[in-house]
């Protein structure tokens, strides 16, 4: 019966059931057993032979042992080549599927393809009409889609705030930060700080960032780009400062506060903009906002605001998420 | 028409150009045994390759706002690419132990103190 | 006529790109050092920002150089963010201060294997003194520190200004 269970707890599906339940690791098991074996196993006799039977019986269970992780070794190489080699197959497989499914996409602005039908020709046929927004793509995530796109600002937003509870680290997050509250002023401590070269580059290149994607957020409406491309852009042009010049320097005008007031107002902003433009839309009113010319700057309506309400909300997700994720605090 | 065929043959060339050095940079990078050696030789794509093609899409295009705009792109480069550059290189420096035989310029009170010296080297260089 | 010739030229340079690309991608995965993948994923966004350019004119399409602008833009931070990144890491394992100092400090590790290899000569030519003059400036540097963490960068922007 006993020698029955034993060959059963050495089994390898005593094992599995063993790792499944994560009460062991798979290699871990065997090595225990037979280090139990190994101090049970002397049985008591005579003093002088017992202790030289005791050294030798010792040594052959080192030498099993030995040979025992040899072989745990030699499997565990062998597991990391066919662990490598299925990586490389599994990346190959998703490049052949990706090729395979671009050849085979319907020709590049085909009259018959299959997402030729009545929502694009309304779109094409009215949507400069109606939104009074050059740019198709914008005109319709920001006036037939709006409702879509709040939902996606604020899906980042809760995303931040959700990185912010899980990362977040102050004073009172932990108790080495408690005891050396200095850790928390000397942020970055093991990274090069202050470097030159970085600085000039960044002090040259840092403005054109900004410019550019200032101008990618105000010109969505007339030309491809939009709050998400020049927030993105934006944020970018932040992290780049954040780099070169410390979380000393950003924190004088990008805190937490300035964080929360800039997004929950545009988010605020844009829902209120949007209720009044539903609410009169849905009960044939005029909303009496007036849409411009079509192709001027302030034209369009409520994309312009949205647009720049939309990228203010993804540059400070961007920070946010790069400075949470770097430190644990803006 | 004949203006045409020259200009197609001006941008072939600086295309040919461009894709050379481009070529060329990636050969070395493959060659090159030692990072910073690497770097010596991506640099030349970040510099010349980029240059030389852009050029040929400059002149394929014409007085454009997108000529500008590619313009812009290699000025960006050229400042841009320097800088990471010396980025990359300042890791291989802190991290690689085995690196040989590496020069440091100074600044300040170090640079001072170690002038004879290095006017000394320079003069046995020479 | 014209345009086939142009058409041509732009496939075959792209097509030219895109087994560069590969090859960089193969380097990114074998090279032995960060510094090494660092230089191959710097090369690919390179070539993909020329690509894409290269794409632009191909499809007619103007847009698609505001892209190569942005990608120009991400790929320089990114391989900004990635080297401190490492930097700091590999210090915070070494448990070292920041600074110029470690570079120094990979020089006087430098000098010691050197010297270990060179163990019971004691010939000391102009090299080797200037070796140690480094050496000793790296000292200076590093017990400066120990001193006083975390002064090191405040001191190297005095001697900087």
């Amino acid at each position: 019966m006993s020698r029955i269970r034993k060959d059963y707890e050495t089994s390898f599906f005593r094992k599995f059931k063993r790792w499944m339940d994560g009460e062991t690791d798979l290699l871990d098991g065997v090595m225990d057993l037979s280090g139990q074996e190994g101090t049970e196993e002397p049985v008591p006799g005579a003093e002088g032979t017992l202790w030289k039977e005791d050294e030798a019986g010792a040594e052959e269970v080192l030498r099993e042992k030995r040979a025992e992780t040899e072989k745990e070794r030699k499997s565990l190489a062998l597991f990391e080549r066919i662990y490598r080699i299925m990586a490389v197959i599994l990346c190959l497989a998703i490049i052949w599927v990706f090729l395979w499914t671009t050849v085979h996409l319907p020709p590049f602005g085909g009259a018959d393809n299959p997402a030729n039908n009545e929502v694009p020709a309304r779109y094409i046929e009215s949507g400069v009409r109606e939104t009074g927004a050059i740019n198709f793509v914008t005109g319709m995530i920001l006036d037939y889609r709006a409702f879509d796109t709040f939902g996606e600002s604020c899906v980042l937003f809760v995303a931040s705030c959700c990185v912010m509870f899980l990362l977040r680290m102050d004073k009172g997050s932990s108790r080495l930060l408690r005891e050396h509250p200095d850790l928390l002023e000397d942020d970055r401590l093991f990274e090069p700080k202050d470097d030159v070269i970085l600085q000039r580059a960044a002090a040259f290149l840092l403005p054109l960032i900004l410019i550019f994607g200032i101008y990618i957020v105000l010109n969505g409406h007339l030309s491809p780009g939009g709050g998400f491309s020049g927030g993105a852009v934006l944020g970018s042009g932040l992290i780049l400062y954040l780099e070169a010049f410390g979380f000393r320097r950003t924190r004088r005008f990008f805190t937490e506060k300035t964080y929360r007031r800039i997004t929950l107002s545009a988010l605020t902003f844009y829902c209120l903009a949007k209720s009044y433009s539903f609410y009169t839309g849905a009960n044939h009113l005029e909303s009496g906002i007036p849409l411009g010319t079509p192709g001027a700057i302030l034209s369009s309506g409520l994309i312009l605001p949205l647009n720049i309400c939309v990228g203010l909300v993804v540059m400070c997700t961007m920070y946010a998420f790069y400075t949470l994720f770097r430190r644990g605090g803006m | 028409m004949v203006w045409e065929w020259i200009r197609f043959i001006a941008v072939a060339v600086l295309l040919l150009v461009g894709m050379f050095f481009e070529v060329l940079a990636v050969f070395g990078v493959q060659k090159f045994k030692k990072a910073l050696n690497r770097m010596h030789a991506a640099a030349m794509g970040d510099t010349l390759g980029v240059l030389f093609i852009f050029l040929g899409l400059m002149v394929m295009r014409g007085f454009t706002m997108d000529s500008l705009k590619l313009f812009l792109v290699i000025c960006f480069f050229w400042a841009a690419s320097p800088v990471s550059g010396h980025m990359i290189s300042r890791l291989e420096a802190m991290t690689n132990p085995n690196l040989g035989e590496i020069g440091v310029i100074r600044t300040g009170k170090d640079a001072e103190n170690e002038e004879d010296s290095g006017k000394e080297n320079e003069d046995e260089g020479i | 006529m014209l345009g086939q010739a142009y058409k041509m030229l732009l496939v075959g340079a792209m097509i030219v790109l895109g087994i560069l690309i590969v090859i960089n991608i193969i380097r990114s995965v074998l090279g032995p050092g960060i510094s090494d993948r660092i230089i191959a994923v710097n090369m690919i966004g390179t070539v993909i920002i020329m690509l894409i350019a290269i794409l632009s004119l191909y499809l007619d399409e103007s847009y698609l150089v505001d892209v190569c602008l942005i990608y120009a833009m991400i790929s320089f931070l990114s391989v900004v963010v990635l080297c401190k990144v490492y930097t700091g890491v590999y210090l915070q394992r070494k448990n070292m201060q920041a600074d110029l100092g470690a570079v120094e400090d990979n020089l006087r590790r430098q000098e010691e294997r050197a010297a270990e290899d060179t163990a019971g000569e004691t010939g000391s030519g102009a090299g080797t003194e200037a070796g140690e003059s480094m050496a000793a400036g790296a000292e200076r540097q590093t017990a400066d520190e120990k001193t006083a963490p975390g002064s090191g960068a405040a001191r190297r922007q005095k001697e900087v200004r």
